[in-house]
Parts: C-alpha cells; sequence; structure tokens
C-alpha cells in the first residue's frame, strides 16, 4: 500500500517542483460524528492517510515526529484543537483525545465531547490537512439522532451546519 | 412423472388465465429494451479474436513480435552527475508489416525543461506552503533532466533523419522495413542524472551528505525502442509519468564504466568479473553460489564503510550480458553493502541478492534477501520456474520500482537502527512487491502504459499470496503476529474504496494516466477481484490451474487483457463474463441483504389468495387436483394447530401421496421437514456475486449454503429462496466471512444485528 501511495506522491512531488501542483494522489480524510444517547457524548473518529498527517505534524512540530509513536499524541491533539473544531447550539465545545490506531496506510483518532443534551444544532469547521495538500477532502458524516447528514468540505468551504 | 406434469400444467393454467385478468388492467405496454443483463457476454468490449489471438487466450498461430537486441557502452560520471552513452540497437521485425519508420521511447524527456507533462495538471494557490516548496515551485530553474541526443546513424555510419515529439523519437529510415529484415542503427547520448529523492523519480541518485558519496539507481537511461505489434501498432503513447512501460524483448550487452571504488550490479549476468572483483570477493561468491540457507556477504559493512571513504581516480568497467529481456537497469556506488544467497530452480542456480548502504542496517541485511528468496519460490510455484540467473533487490530510499533482474526498494530504520514495524512490513512488502515484478510485466510483459492493472493487479494478487507464505515459511520474523499483515488482498481491504464517492473512481479497465486513484485503481482493486475470485468464486484448484496457464502461455510474450480475461475462462471452464464486466469493466460495489423471512407450514387448505384466483375462475375445491398448500404463519391462513402437527399430518393429499410412492422403509429414512421458510434475499449493489448464507438453528447447529451467482441472472435486485427444515431457523447471515467485500454489512443479517460501535468498542480498550 504505501508503495503504490509512493509512486504516486514520487509524480506529486516531482511535479510539484516543476513549478506546478499536480492532484495525482487521492487526498481525502473520513471524518464520523456521532451522537451517543446512552453515554451523552458526541463520538469522533477521524480516518486520514498516515504518510501525510505525519508529514504534517513533522512540518509543523518535530522534523522526526512519527505516528507509530505515542509522543505523537500531544501534537496530534494540538492539530486536531486547531483544525477540527465542533460547535453546539452555537457553542465551540472541548474534545477529548481518546487515541489513535493505526490501520494500514490509514490513522483513526478518536475524540469525544462529553455531558451533551439537547443537541438543536451542530456546526463543523474541519480544516484537517488543508494548505499543505491543495486537493485535500474532508468527508465529514454527522448522525445526530437519526438524522444523518454528510459534508464534503474542501479549502474554500470548510464548515458545515445541521439543524435538527 | 405424468401426474407431476399434470399438476404442473393445471397450476400453469390456472395462472396463465389470472394473469391475462390482470393485464386487461394495464392500459400502456411498456416500451421494449436491450440487453442490459449482467450475464451478457463480453461480445462488444472485447477485440475480436483473430490469427494472432485466439478466442481461448492463446497467442495464435500468427502471433509475432518484435526483437530489439543492443549493444551499450555507457560512461557514469559521479563528480557532475551525468550520463554519457552510446548504443546500437538490432531491431528485426518479425511482423508481417513494412514498417516506414522506427519509433523509440526518450523516458527521460519527461524531465526535460520544456516538458509538457508538469503543464497538464490543473491548482491554485495553496493556504501555505513549506519554504523549500514554495522556492522550489517560484525560484529555482527548472532541472534540464531531458535526454541530449549527440547522433542517430545507420550502420555505415550516415546520419539518419529523426524527430523528437516530446517523449517519443521517430526515426525515418530510407526504406521501409520489410517483414523479416532486421536494421541496426546507432543513437548516442548523454543526460543530468535527477537527485530521485529530492527531484523524485524512478532513477536517479541519492546523495548521502555525511560521507559526501551517492547511490545510484539508473533506469530508462537509454532510447528504448517502442512495442510495434497487432494490437496497438507503434505503441507510441507518450510517457506522462503515471503509465509506466511497454517494451521489446530482446539481448543486451552492456558494459557500463564507473569510478573504479564504486560496486556495481544491473540486470544480465556480469562478464568479467575476474576483472572487477577482488580474490576475497571472488572466493565468496563462489560460496555463495552453494550457499541455500542464508546469504553470504560479498562486501562487508566495514569494507563498504572503508569504501565510502574512498576516492578513486581510475575508472573500472562492469560488463552485463543478458538475454531475452525486456529492459535493462543498473545500480552503482561507493556505499554498498552485498550480499547473496542460491537458489535452486530444478537444475539451475539462481543468485538472489540485494545491495544496500549501511543507512539500510540492520532491517535489510536481516530481510531483503530472504524477502527475494521467498518470492521467487511463491511467484515460480503459481506461474512458472524463475527464467532469469538472478533477482536483485537495492536500497532506494523512498521508492520502490521493478526492472528485469533488478528493483529499488524503500525501508529505512531511523539512524539509531530502531525501526518501526510500518517500516519492516512496508519494507518486506515492497521487495516481494518489485521482485515479483519480474514475473508481470517483466516476463509475462503485458503494456502497461495502457493498462496498469496488467502489471500491478496481477503482481499485487501475486504479493498478497507470497506475504502469506513468508508469514508461514518465516513464523520467527512476523512473531508476533500470526500472519503477514498484508495491506492488500483481503475482501474487507478495498470496501473502502468501493463504497467510496463514484465521481472518483474510474473502472479499472482505464489508461493508469486517467484515473484518480491509481493505488486503488490499478493495485488494491485487481488484486483484490482476483483475491476474490481465486478464494470464492473460482476455488483455488480451478484458478491456479487457469493462472498458471495464463503465466506460460503468455511468458516472454505480449499479452492483451483479453487474453487474461479468455484464457481464466478457457483453462476453468467458468463462465466469467460477468465477473469481468463487473470488477473490471464497471465502478459497481457488492451489496447484498436479507430483506425478509417469512416463516411457513404445511396447509390442506388453499390460502386466501388461492381462493381468490379460484373465485376469479368460477372454480371449486373439488374442481383442484391434490395441492400442498403453505399458510404463512400470523396469516388469516394459520391456525396454532397447523403449528403442532408434521408436514405430513397437515395435508392429507401430501401423506397420501407419501403413501402411494414409497415404502416404509424408504419414508422411515427421508427428512421431514416441519419448518418452512421465504427467505427473500436483495441486492442493492450492482455487482453481481455468489449468495453466501449461512443458516443458524435452535439446536446450536449452523449450514453455509452458497448459491452461484447465476442465482441473480434473472432478477438483479433479489431473489427468494424456500429453505425447509426439521429444526428451528434463528438467523440468517449473509457473507458471514467477509468475503465479497459486501460495502454494507448492515444489511446483512435477520434479525438484524445491532450495529457494532467501533468508537465504544476502542474506547473501552483504551480505557480499560
Amino acid at each position: 500500500m504505501q508503495l503504490v501511495k509512493l509512486k504516486i506522491i514520487v509524480m506529486m512531488l516531482f511535479v510539484s517542483l516543476s513549478s506546478f501542483i499536480s492532484l495525482h494522489k487521492y487526498y481525502v480524510s473520513v471524518t464520523d460524528i456521532e451522537y451517543a444517547k446512552e453515554t451523552k457524548s458526541l463520538q469522533i473518529i477521524s480516518r486520514l492517510f498516515v504518510d501525510d498527517f505525519e508529514k504534517v505534524l513533522q512540518e509543523r512540530y518535530v522534523d522526526t515526529l512519527s505516528l507509530d509513536d505515542n509522543s505523537a499524541d500531544f501534537y496530534i491533539e494540538k492539530y486536531f484543537g486547531k483544525k477540527l473544531m465542533v460547535s453546539i447550539n452555537n457553542e465551540l465545545q472541548q474534545f477529548n483525545f481518546i487515541g489513535k490506531e493505526i490501520d494500514g496506510d490509514m490513522v483513526h483518532c478518536y475524540f469525544e465531547v462529553e455531558n451533551i443534551s439537547n443537541i438543536q444544532s451542530i456546526n463543523v469547521t474541519n480544516k484537517l490537512l488543508f494548505g499543505t495538500y491543495e486537493s485535500q477532502q474532508n468527508i465529514t458524516h454527522l448522525k445526530i439522532n437519526g438524522k444523518k447528514k454528510s459534508f464534503l468540505f474542501i479549502k474554500d468551504k470548510s464548515s458545515g451546519l445541521l439543524k435538527l | 412423472m405424468i401426474h407431476y406434469k399434470h399438476l404442473i400444467l393445471s397450476v400453469l393454467f390456472l395462472f396463465s388465465g389470472f394473469t391475462f385478468a390482470q393485464e386487461k388492467k394495464q392500459e400502456e405496454r411498456e416500451p421494449g429494451h436491450l440487453n442490459t443483463n449482467k450475464f451478457k457476454q463480453l461480445y462488444q468490449e472485447f477485440s475480436t479474436p483473430n490469427q494472432y489471438r485466439t478466442a481461448s487466450g492463446a497467442p495464435g498461430h500468427e502471433y509475432y513480435q518484435q526483437k530489439a537486441d543492443y549493444k551499450i557502452n555507457l560512461e557514469l560520471d559521479d563528480k557532475q552527475q551525468k550520463i554519457f552513452g552510446q548504443e546500437t540497437i538490432t531491431y528485426t521485425n518479425n511482423s508481417p508489416d513494412a514498417l516506414e519508420y522506427l519509433w523509440l521511447q526518450l523516458d527521460q524527456n519527461v524531465r526535460a525543461k520544456d516538458s509538457k507533462s508538469p503543464l497538464r495538471n490543473g491548482g491554485g494557490v495553496p493556504m501555505y506552503d513549506s519554504p523549500s516548496s514554495f522556492a522550489g515551485k517560484h525560484f529555482d530553474a527548472p532541472f534540464d533532466g531531458g535526454f541530449k541526443i549527440e547522433y542517430v546513424k545507420d550502420s555505415n555510419g550516415k546520419g539518419l533523419k529523426y524527430t523528437i515529439n516530446q517523449t517519443m523519437m521517430r526515426i525515418d529510415i530510407p526504406k521501409p522495413l520489410k517483414a523479416g529484415e532486421k536494421i541496426s542503427f546507432s543513437v548516442k547520448w548523454w543526460y543530468n542524472i535527477n537527485d530521485h529523492v529530492n527531484q523524485r523519480g524512478r532513477s536517479g541518485y541519492e546523495y548521502f551528505e555525511k560521507d559526501d558519496n551517492r547511490a545510484y539507481v539508473i533506469a530508462q537511461f537509454f532510447p528504448r525502442m517502442c512495442v510495434y505489434n497487432d494490437v496497438e501498432g507503434w505503441q507510441n503513447y507518450q510517457f506522462w509519468g503515471n503509465g509506466e512501460f511497454a517494451l521489446v524483448f530482446g539481448d543486451y550487452d552492456v558494459n557500463i564504466t564507473v569510478p573504479a571504488d564504486h560496486i556495481v550490479d544491473g540486470t544480465g549476468e556480469l562478464q568479467n568479473r575476474k576483472e572487477v572483483f577482488s580474490k576475497t570477493m571472488m572466493n565468496r561468491y563462489n560460496k555463495a553460489r552453494k550457499s541455500f540457507d542464508k546469504p553470504v556477504m560479498i562486501v562487508t559493512q566495514a569494507e563498504a564503510e572503508a569504501n565510502e571513504k574512498s576516492r578513486s581516480t581510475e575508472k573500472k568497467t562492469w560488463k552485463f550480458s543478458a538475454e531475452n529481456v525486456r529492459d535493462f537497469g543498473f545500480t552503482s556506488s561507493r556505499k554498498y553493502i552485498w550480499d547473496m544467497q542460491a537458489v535452486k530452480f530444478g537444475e539451475r542456480t539462481v543468485m538472489a541478492v540485494s545491495l544496500y548502504p549501511k543507512e539500510g542496517n540492520p532491517l535489510w541485511e536481516e530481510y531483503s534477501t530472504k524477502a527475494v528468496v521467498s518470492t521467487l519460490k511463491s511467484y515460480s510455484d503459481k506461474t512458472f520456474d524463475y527464467p532469469y540467473p538472478k533477482a536483485i533487490s537495492v536500497h532506494a530510499k523512498n521508492q520502490g520500482m521493478e526492472y528485469p533482474m533488478i528493483c529499488w526498494n524503500y525501508g529505512r530504520p531511523n539512524e539509531d537502527g530502531t525501526y518501526s514495524d510500518r517500516t519492516k512490513y512496508g519494507m518486506i512488502s515492497v521487495i516481494i512487491h518489485e521482485v515479483g515484478h519480474n514475473f508481470f510485466p517483466m516476463i509475462v510483459n503485458s503494456d502497461e502504459r495502457q493498462w496498469g492493472w496488467m502489471d500491478e493487479g496481477l503482481d499485487t494478487f501475486m504479493q498478497y499470496i507470497a506475504e502469506q507464505e513468508f508469514g508461514e515459511w518465516f513464523p520467527e520474523a512476523i512473531a508476533p503476529n500470526k500472519k503477514y499483515p498484508s495491506s492488500r488482498g483481503e475482501a474487507s481491504k478495498i470496501v473502502r474504496y468501493m463504497k467510496g464517492d463514484q465521481s472518483f473512481i474510474t473502472p479499472i479497465m482505464a489508461n493508469p494516466e486517467n484515473v484518480y486513484q491509481l493505488g486503488n485503481n490499478a493495485y488494491g482493486k485487481p488484486a483484490t477481484a482476483l483475491n476474490i475470485l481465486r478464494e470464492t468464486v473460482m476455488g483455488k484448484e480451478l484458478f491456479d490451474h487457469a493462472f498458471k496457464t495464463y503465466s506460460k502461455r503468455w511468458m516472454f510474450k505480449h499479452p492483451s487483457p483479453e487474453d487474461f480475461f479468455r484464457t481464466m475462462e478457457d483453462a476453468s471452464g467458468v463462465d466469467l463474463d460477468w465477473y469481468w464486466r463487473g470488477w473490471f469493466y464497471s465502478t459497481d460495489y457488492v451489496d447484498i441483504g436479507v430483506k425478509g423471512v417469512k416463516k411457513f407450514y404445511v396447509s390442506s387448505k388453499p390460502t386466501a389468495k388461492m381462493k381468490k384466483m379460484m373465485d376469479a375462475r368460477g372454480m371449486k375445491e373439488s374442481d383442484l387436483p391434490p395441492f400442498v398448500y403453505m399458510a404463512e404463519e400470523g396469516s388469516d391462513d394459520y391456525s396454532d394447530k397447523l403449528a403442532k402437527g408434521s408436514a405430513l399430518d397437515n395435508s392429507s393429499n401430501l401423506k397420501e401421496y407419501m403413501m402411494d410412492n414409497f415404502t416404509a422403509e424408504e419414508r422411515a429414512v427421508m427428512p421431514t421437514p416441519k419448518f418452512f421458510y421465504e427467505v427473500e434475499f436483495n441486492k442493492p449493489g450492482g455487482l453481481v456475486m455468489p449468495l453466501i448464507v449461512e443458516y443458524k438453528y435452535v439446536d446450536g447447529t449452523s449450514k453455509k449454503v452458497t448459491y452461484p451467482a447465476q442465482v441473480w441472472r434473472k432478477n438483479d435486485n433479489e431473489v427468494k429462496k424456500v429453505i425447509a427444515s426439521e429444526k428451528e431457523l434463528i438467523s440468517i447471515t449473509v457473507d458471514p466471512d467477509l468475503e465479497t467485500a459486501d460495502i454494507d454489512v448492515t444489511n446483512n443479517s435477520w434479525p438484524k444485528k445491532e450495529k457494532e460501535n467501533k468508537f465504544k468498542n476502542f474506547k473501552s480498550k483504551v480505557k480499560g
């Protein structure tokens, strides 16, 4: 898997250094945000490509950072705090980082917002990996009290609102 | 027999009358339609078989292929990072056609200053950029990496007219090259070698600042003949960067002159080993040729580290000779550690070889050659014995790329020598993949420029098998894993791609330049499709025989997609047009579910529905032959009495029939089902697949039934099955072992299962 992506990255970087940005690779992340009634919490799982995410964290924080390492958790939390924003009933929420797991070439990051009840509206801003990857798309699925809504966020449109 | 016939006829009669009455109500007639059946044969999609390629998928009686023999003299200028070359190509026209001109490939022109490759992509201003990326884009002068052609001359030294169109060069020959004729001509060239780590690319050098050395992995370094064949004519589709290569088989004599302290290896057998090897190396090499269980070091790490400091001004020429290869690649550096191990194929000894700088250790000395040996064995078992004299794995920092007998592979430990599992398995997997490419496309020589999946897909499929075998053969290497953690191959791994946004998915049968996700499109999906075909649809025995037939038929030849598709059917007797159509020609996905289950009991009374039909025809029960009826539990036809009795108790017609036609002994051993279910399966997904169902019964037993894919041939949306059982059914699961890449398993169970909460599972795992 890494192999193929590398081949594609090869071309992407090669072309970008020759003064154009190429869109060969599919830059995408998927975030599921679901409300769990029984725990009164918002459960968030974000899935990102390991190599893309690692590169962004290395550029921003530590050159040698590796997502295999638990020391990366601090930076994951920090980065998400800036790039993924969730407001419930117009109030910005703080979320807890539960952990991450690597599955093939994807890293799954888990967050939770506790003590949530009576959601009337939820606003999500998802800017993960924008900027570094011009064509980055962040698919975001919301599932709140049986109501479903999906967003495809791009650089120019990175937030969406679901009213219940 | 007559009795049955009568029954069937009378029922047909009843129903036909009934349908007729219904039809009268319809006012509008539906229009006709074309054949859109998913089982329709692929006559429109496939090319017509002919004398070159048969309908069975084998080469035809007039199959031909061209031959291109190369004699190349090359000098590597390590100081200026340039390559200077002169080649004589002898081209044999085995086609029945006269060729007015010849086409050669100038792949390095993709890096020329005026390359059109970067101009074909769009993109806007990023929100932010790293300084190095920004400077590279806007301040640096473009790297000039294109071919500088000095001359093209005929065999008498007379200049030949040539025209360069981007990455292709047409040579105009004075008179057409007739069928069966040969032509020799020479080309002289040079070019600047790129840094393959920072400027990227499949060929180039890596610079090691600490010891001021370079490691070169060099390919596409010489003007190469295009393929001319019955499928494409001249295959001169430009090299834009993604679609790899289409190349002609031939014999190569290549002399490579490098600084005297460089270690070189490449495609073919080394002809002057005694001139370029020290006595110690020679002794170790002779030992390695007999070492079948472990690698022998030809150059040790200590020797390589000493060599790094050398700066010889002398030159040495390494001479290689290769027969029946489609290309040539080589590597050269002062930094190389070198090990080799022997592998036996019949009477032949093949050398498994690794070259790596000290930066690759301790990972490389432990796993590289081991992975090479393992790959050769696994692939040979499924195709043909590896025919070349050696297979080399070279460590390049961050790319994997394949050439005949040699490939570059990533997987570099941290500077302190530690490495993660991801690095280790990434390295073993990429070695298996790239060494495996020796089979597809180096020997089974498909056209990569047109069909990326034909080599990448087949190779990734084989890679999965080889990885699993590596895990079985070296359990200590993969511990604590029980099986090798393959990232591709298993059905479940492709689900995320298959259920993705359809506007970013292309059918597999597409040119690699024009797909959105090459990794999934040309590698992951075809590999998984073949794995599912092998394990679930055809079975290993039929599949493996057909796959081997394809490999052998097209070994050292140029197959097209149809040759593969047709051979797989021809050698197995399994009609697979529906499979190719769905998996390779469409972006359909698998989604099969169980929609509903109704429970019935045998009854002697006509059901309400039946009565309605009888009334419409003015029939009484006494007008009917002896029928058996089924009453649905909970319906008006049902009563608790039915649930208590057996099928025979509930229907005297059935009981009498059994008494009349079977002896008591016969009846005693027959199954006597009591529970009858009508199960409705539905197929929201477009892909046709076998319907795999697990039925679980109240006594804890279960039964797995695989209905062939053809179950969908008359209704692509839903199919009903009647299940008769002596025991009560408690659950039904479609695709219980997740072997079909079903993208939505929430509809796979009856009764409907609570969806697993991934978040809850993870949280309890982490927080305890």
